[in-house]
């Protein structure tokens, strides 16, 4: 079966086979024995061949010096490549900032702000120039200093969310069907530094605040009173 | 004068058996006469150079010569001294393959065949066998090595399958789908320079 395939085969290249054996015969010239004798009884080829077969440790070693001279050249002549990272052992140490302090400060200092402003009201006030109070954050220094800096916690205040009101489902209001983001909103690179505990100020401040907050009410609105009085006695 | 008579009517099996019992130089020669021409052949189709092919036979009839033991009574002698022809015409290929990568201008062979293509069909040239000769040859060395040597040894030696086989050191059945192969190269190769 096999055969019959390949001659088949042969029928098909019929033509070129008649072609190739049809092709004028190649001959050797005329003085081929006679060099050919001539090298064997001269034994000019001893040396030829038995040089080719021989091992020849120069041949053997050649490309692995080739490899170790590229290698060596490559290490010199070739730069160094600059490591732009600083080696972190050999750095000036930086100041520690303290942050749970920050993070602590700041919760006091958000519910002192609410307390003052709108009670009622969840959402964050902001200022003149646009910026919430929650964008701050006071930082104690190693020296004791005590700064207030721009705050870079990775939570944006429009979408921060109460967790104990979210899980209890106290909250009713359409805004805590939002969706809240722990980290960021954006693609931007935040580290996530972990969950911030909101810290109710005591009952006791608020109501001392409280107190203060409206005997300064009273105070103005005595004050206002009596500048409209002073005016009604100046009137002719 | 008698002794020569009485080997040239030996086989090639025995005058190689009588060479390497006795070191009978007459055998060795009558050997070289019967082989000369057709390795001649045989090397010129598949290196394409005369004058390679000629170092190249004459190698392979020394290596014979240094090598005579090597040989076993039970291969036949054409497909031992065709293995070793085709070995060192191997070789020859993979020297000028590396000398043609190192190079620095590797088009130089492509060049000398452009200059020879124009004298194809120049009107001055010898009979037209000769020209088909010489386009049949340069579709030869188109075609990859591995197919070209063994259709050069089916179709123009005239080898059998299992003397192909033997000098290749290939089953029969690569053999014959090598030939088949090159068959098809060599005839697509063919048809495409007769339409040029």
């Amino acid at each position: 079966m096999e055969n019959k395939y390949y001659n088949d085969n042969e029928a098909k290249f019929s033509k070129l086979i008649s072609e190739l054996k049809n092709l004028s015969r190649i001959k050797a010239p005329d003085d081929f024995e006679f060099k050919l004798m001539l090298k064997i009884r001269n034994k000019e080829f001893e040396e030829r061949l038995y040089k080719n077969n021989q091992f020849s440790p120069v041949k053997f070693f050649t490309p692995a010096a080739v490899v170790a001279a590229v290698a060596v050249i490559l290490f010199f002549v070739l730069p160094a490549p600059k490591s732009e990272s600083e080696n972190p052992l050999m750095m000036e140490p930086k100041p520690i900032e303290k942050t749970n302090n920050a993070v602590n400060n700041q919760a006091a200092f958000n519910g002192f702000n609410k307390m003052g402003n709108n009670k009622g009201n969840q959402k964050q006030t902001r200022s003149s120039a646009g910026e919430s109070l929650e964008d701050y954050r006071v930082v104690v220094r190693p020296n004791d200093v005590v700064l207030r800096e721009k705050s870079d916690v990775p939570v944006n205040s429009d979408k921060t969310i109460n967790l104990d009101e979210y899980i209890s489902g106290h909250t009713k209001s359409s805004q805590t069907l939002k969706r809240g983001d722990l980290v960021s909103t954006d693609n931007a690179d935040f580290d996530f530094n972990g969950f911030l505990v909101r810290e109710e100020p005591d009952q006791k401040t608020i109501q001392r605040y409280r107190a203060i907050i409206d005997s300064i009410n009273k105070a103005k609105a005595k004050e206002d009173s009596l500048r409209r009085k002073s005016s009604k006695l100046k009137e002719p | 004068m008698a002794l020569n008579k009485q080997l040239e009517s030996l086989t090639d099996e025995e005058l190689i058996k009588e060479f390497q019992d006795n070191n009978t130089l007459e055998a060795y020669e009558i050997l070289v006469k019967r082989y000369k021409d057709p390795l001649m052949n045989f090397v010129f189709r598949f290196v394409g150079d005369r004058d390679v092919c000629t170092d190249i036979v004459q190698d392979t009839m020394i290596k014979f010569y240094l090598n005579k033991d090597s040989y076993r009574s039970f291969a036949k002698f054409s497909t031992w001294i065709y293995t070793i022809a085709g070995n060192l015409a191997k070789n020859e290929l993979k020297r000028r393959r590396r000398r043609t990568i190192f190079s620095l201008n590797n088009d130089d062979e492509e060049k000398s065949i452009q200059v020879e293509d124009k004298s194809f069909f120049a009107p001055d040239r010898a009979a037209d066998s000769e020209i088909k000769g010489e386009i049949i040859q340069k579709a030869l060395m188109k075609v990859k090595p591995v197919y070209r040597e063994v259709v050069i040894l089916r179709d123009i030696q005239g080898l059998s399958y299992e003397e192909i086989a033997e000098v290749s050191g290939l089953s029969i059945g690569t053999v014959k789908s090598r030939i088949n192969r090159g068959r098809t190269h060599l005839q697509k190769l063919l048809e495409k320079i007769y339409r040029e």
